[in-house]
């Protein structure tokens, strides 16, 4: 086999792991409080900024610089839940749209006030290497990513599986009243759900910054193939939605591959109006009690 | 003997509308107290105005201690139980989770969650068989013992049920009913909103009822049992 | 108020303005205001009126322009002839989009309309021959026009902004009878309850594609309107952040009311001029206002002012009976 191929498919793995990590927190935000969060791919963008400020400007070591962008981000969490969100509880779904909106114009015209409106570089840890491993061209980040998505993934499954918060998170998902009236904290639970979700959205965006240049407009890109990966692995699936940020991230490399990248964002679309007329449940279609 | 549970002249509300109207009512300790009424009389409202969970007017004791100005999350860990109508269990929960979120949600420790499962089992041992399994997947009458014994998680100084025996085969319901009994006994008192009225006079020791949002008559159940206005109007005899 | 008021109060206006003899620059501004009023009342009819999310405006628009401009530059046409058929290619694209979503549920709707107007947006600087790509379109201006010994110079600001004003006053006369007619209460009862409005015997495809049609006709029109002012097109002016503006416009000025849209465009178009040194927090103001809104005033600046009841509108004895839950504005 060529192995263009075997690079193709790792390269569209981790993408489509990134796209997958910010549907997550897409979706966990779905499940918990309901709305759709139309910022979501605006903390990936900011997560490219934050990382950059910790490892090339401040000098941090890589470890210390992802450390640093969770806490950020969890912390922004719950700026947004306290700012955006709860003020806003109880409104139907234009209003959440509208709210989100808002926010993502707020963050994007703020970013570009704090880190000016060029795209800037930041290329740790890796510094744009490329190993050739038997002909096969094998870029670091892209296993760096994978390997990270495999451990958030594992870490949120341990989390609402295996812990007593994770349950009450799980509990509030699915019934969130009667959550309320067993003595659950549900405000505490949002406030959590935001902190965890942008902070994946953050780690996100500080491990795809290398493969492409930090830039303000990517939030709205990123957002929007979240969405698409939320709809067609199955809205309100956390595994539909990493199943669903990877089928787009693999289309979207070897449709570029194909054609040309000029194909790559039409193609997603294409994939999702698919799903929509053949099977608009998506992949891991919601049952009710399937709910994670 | 004061109280354990007080309500005098609770209003409630759904938005502008008031659907309870200057409520008055008591649990004592070691009763079993029913509310009876007929549909959208307002009984839930009422339980739901103890739980905090619907704007209230009104004052509501428990223990002593003012309640109507808490958080359901507090008042939950007070020790009033809300076992709301119509199960409510989690569907994509299994039985234990269920029970285990009972626990955790009141903060409870890992080793009291465990016994807390205990208990609860041995209450309703029909669950052992189904402890691995989703809440989706269960009978009418276990999701209303898992919701019952995730209640009893919480370790309740009062008790709570709404319309336990809706949905239930008879059979069922008096042997949920019976092991409510045997909870009262081993000291819970408890609030029981019940359709069936048969079922509440026989099981309750006072008895409340309730007409569009007003509570119309109470009595101990005995005399209430006899009352030919109820008879008439519920038993259709 | 009758057409002809309409049309005497825009050349009134447009009179006003030639007195003052304002500057170039004020004079372009007003001619952004007109055109942006446009482009609301057409999100009006689909958000406001039919209660439908759609966010594919700047698509609309985008059409509208590229096809005027291509038409008008490549192919020599006149420009009345090709704004008419941009307006018609949008309303067309409007048709398109509206019949696929048709049951989509409003999660599902949004995200298909703001991926095709993104599509679209590539597929401009993608076909470069075209549409000459990012590097955009150079569009003429209206030339001078004789009609009975009058020369008229559309390419003068106040000439252009007349032009403007008298399609708006068509547009609220035409948009007001709209509303009290038998369609524009079915708009309103597909926003109010979809479900009842079919059982009622409405017919929703019918309703929602005609919804799209007008808005979408509106968004071309205004945006073929806004390339021959400026003479220039780019992908760049048909962003979704031109969307997320109108929206705004919409939502802050009220989007249940034809004054408030209208409202909502003046504003959100004067703001950047009233705020000259801190032009580059503009998303700012207006995000923050948005959200604003949304906490004291969902129903917008019209819908406040609304509420003082001595501004409400007395209620017409016999009028239609409005769906329960209807709102006046």
């Amino acid at each position: 086999m060529d192995p263009i191929y075997l690079q193709l498919l790792v390269q569209g793995l981790a993408i489509g792991a990134i796209y997958g990590l910010v549907a997550l927190g897409f979706v966990l935000i779905i499940n918990t409080v309901n709305v759709v969060n139309f910022a979501q791919g605006e903390f990936l963008m900011l997560g490219g900024f934050v990382g950059l400020t910790f490892g090339a400007l401040l000098g941090f070591p890589y470890w210390a610089v992802l450390v640093c962008t969770v806490i950020v981000f969890a912390i922004l969490g719950t700026v947004f839940d306290k700012v955006i969100y709860q003020p806003l509880r109880g409104g139907d779904f234009a209003t959440h749209l509208i709210g989100t909106l808002a926010a993502a114009l707020i963050i994007r015209n703020v970013a570009q006030h704090i880190w000016g409106p060029e795209a800037r570089s930041y290329y740790e840890p890796f510094h744009q290497k490329i190993f050739d491993v038997g002909g096969v061209l094998i870029n670091p980040q892209h296993l760096l990513i994978l390997a990270m998505t495999v451990l958030l993934v594992a870490g949120l499954y341990y989390f609402l599986f295996r812990t007593g918060l994770g349950r009450l998170m799980r509990a509030t998902a699915q019934d969130r009243e009667t959550a309320r009236l067993l003595g659950v904290k549900v405000k505490h639970v949002g406030t959590l759900t935001f902190s965890m979700s942008l902070a994946m959205g953050g780690v996100a965006g500080v491990m795809v910054a290398p493969l492409f240049l930090v830039d303000l407009n990517v939030g709205f890109i990123a957002g929007l193939k979240a969405f698409i990966a939320t709809i067609i692995g199955g809205w309100g699936s956390i595994p539909g939605a990493l199943a669903g940020g990877l089928l787009v991230g693999l289309v979207e490399i070897f449709a570029t591959h194909f054609f040309t990248a000029a194909f790559k964002d039409p193609v997603a679309f294409a994939v999702l109006m698919l799903f929509l007329i053949v099977r608009p449940s998506g992949i891991f279609s919601e049952r009710v009690g399937d709910k994670a | 003997m004061s109280a354990m549970l007080k309500l005098a002249s609770v209003s409630a509300f759904y938005g502008p509308m008031q659907s309870l109207h200057e409520a008055s009512l008591e649990v004592d300790q070691g009763e079993i107290v029913v509310l009876i009424g007929a549909n959208g009389a307002g009984k839930s409202t009422l339980l739901r105005a103890i739980s905090g969970v619907i704007q209230r007017r009104g004052e509501i004791s428990f223990l002593g201690e003012r309640i109507d100005r808490l958080e359901p999350e507090d008042i939950v860990r007070l020790g009033i139980v809300h076992v709301p109508e119509g199960r409510r269990i989690f569907p994509g929960m299994t039985v234990r989770e269920n029970l285990e979120v009972g626990g955790h949600a009141v903060g409870r420790s890992a080793a009291g969650i465990r016994q807390g499962i205990e208990e609860a089992l041995a209450h309703f041992p029909r669950l052992k068989d189904r402890i691995g399994s989703y809440g989706w997947s269960l009978s009418g009458g276990e999701q209303q013992m898992l919701a019952v014994g995730r209640g009893l998680m919480a370790q309740p100084k009062l008790l709570m049920l709404d319309e336990p025996s809706l949905g239930l085969a008879p059979l069922v319901t008096r042997d949920l009913f019976d092991i409510v009994r045997g909870i009262n006994e081993s000291g819970v008192p408890m609030l029981l909103v019940e359709q069936n009225v048969g079922l509440a006079l026989r099981y309750g020791q006072r008895c409340y009822v309730m007409e569009t949002g007003n509570i119309v008559k109470h009595g101990p159940t005995a005399t209430m049992a006899d009352d030919p206005v109820i008879a008439k109007a519920y038993l259709g005899s | 108020m009758r057409l002809l008021q309409y049309v005497v109060l825009a050349c009134l206006i447009a009179g006003v303005v030639k007195l003052l003899g304002l500057s170039a620059y004020t004079g372009s501004i007003l001619v952004f205001a007109a055109i942006n009023i446009l482009l609301c009342l057409g999100f009006y009819v689909i958000f406001g009126l039919t209660g439908i999310l759609s966010l594919a405006h700047a698509a609309f628009m985008a059409i509208g322009a590229y096809t005027s401009g291509i038409l008008s530059a490549t192919y020599g046409w006149p420009i009345v002839a090709s704004v008419c058929a941009g307006t018609l290619a949008a309303a067309l694209a409007g048709a398109l989009l509206g019949l696929p979503t048709l049951r989509l549920r409003s999660h599902y709707l949004v995200l298909v309309t703001i991926a095709f107007s993104e599509v679209l947006r590539q597929m401009l600087v993608n076909l470069e021959r075209w549409t000459g790509g990012v590097t955009g379109l150079s569009v003429p201006m209206p030339s001078p026009v004789s009609w009975l010994g009058v020369t008229v110079d559309p390419s003068d600001r106040t000439v252009y902004l007349l032009i403007c004003l008298l399609s708006i006053a068509v547009m609220v006369f035409a948009l007001t009878r709209l509303r009290q007619s038998r369609v524009g209460h079915s708009f309103e009862a597909v926003r109010d309850d979809e479900l009842a409005a079919s059982v009622i015997g409405i017919d929703l495809t019918y309703t929602k594609i005609l919804a799209f049609v007008i808005s979408a006709a509106l968004a071309g029109y205004g945006g073929a309107l806004s390339a021959h002012f400026v003479g220039f097109i780019s992908p760049d002016y048909f962003t979704f952040d031109v969307t997320v503006l109108v929206l705004a416009m919409v939502v802050i000025g009220g989007k249940r009311s034809i004054v408030g849209v209208m409202t909502g465009a003046l504003l959100l178009t004067f703001l950047p001029e009233a705020l000259r040194d801190l032009q580059d927090w503009y998303p700012t103001f207006y995000g923050v206002l948005l959200l604003v809104t949304l906490w004291v005033a969902p129903n917008g600046i019209a819908g406040r002012v609304g509420s003082l009841s001595f501004l409400r509108k007395r209620r017409e004895p016999g009028t239609f009976a409005k769906p329960a839950g209807a709102m006046r504005p």
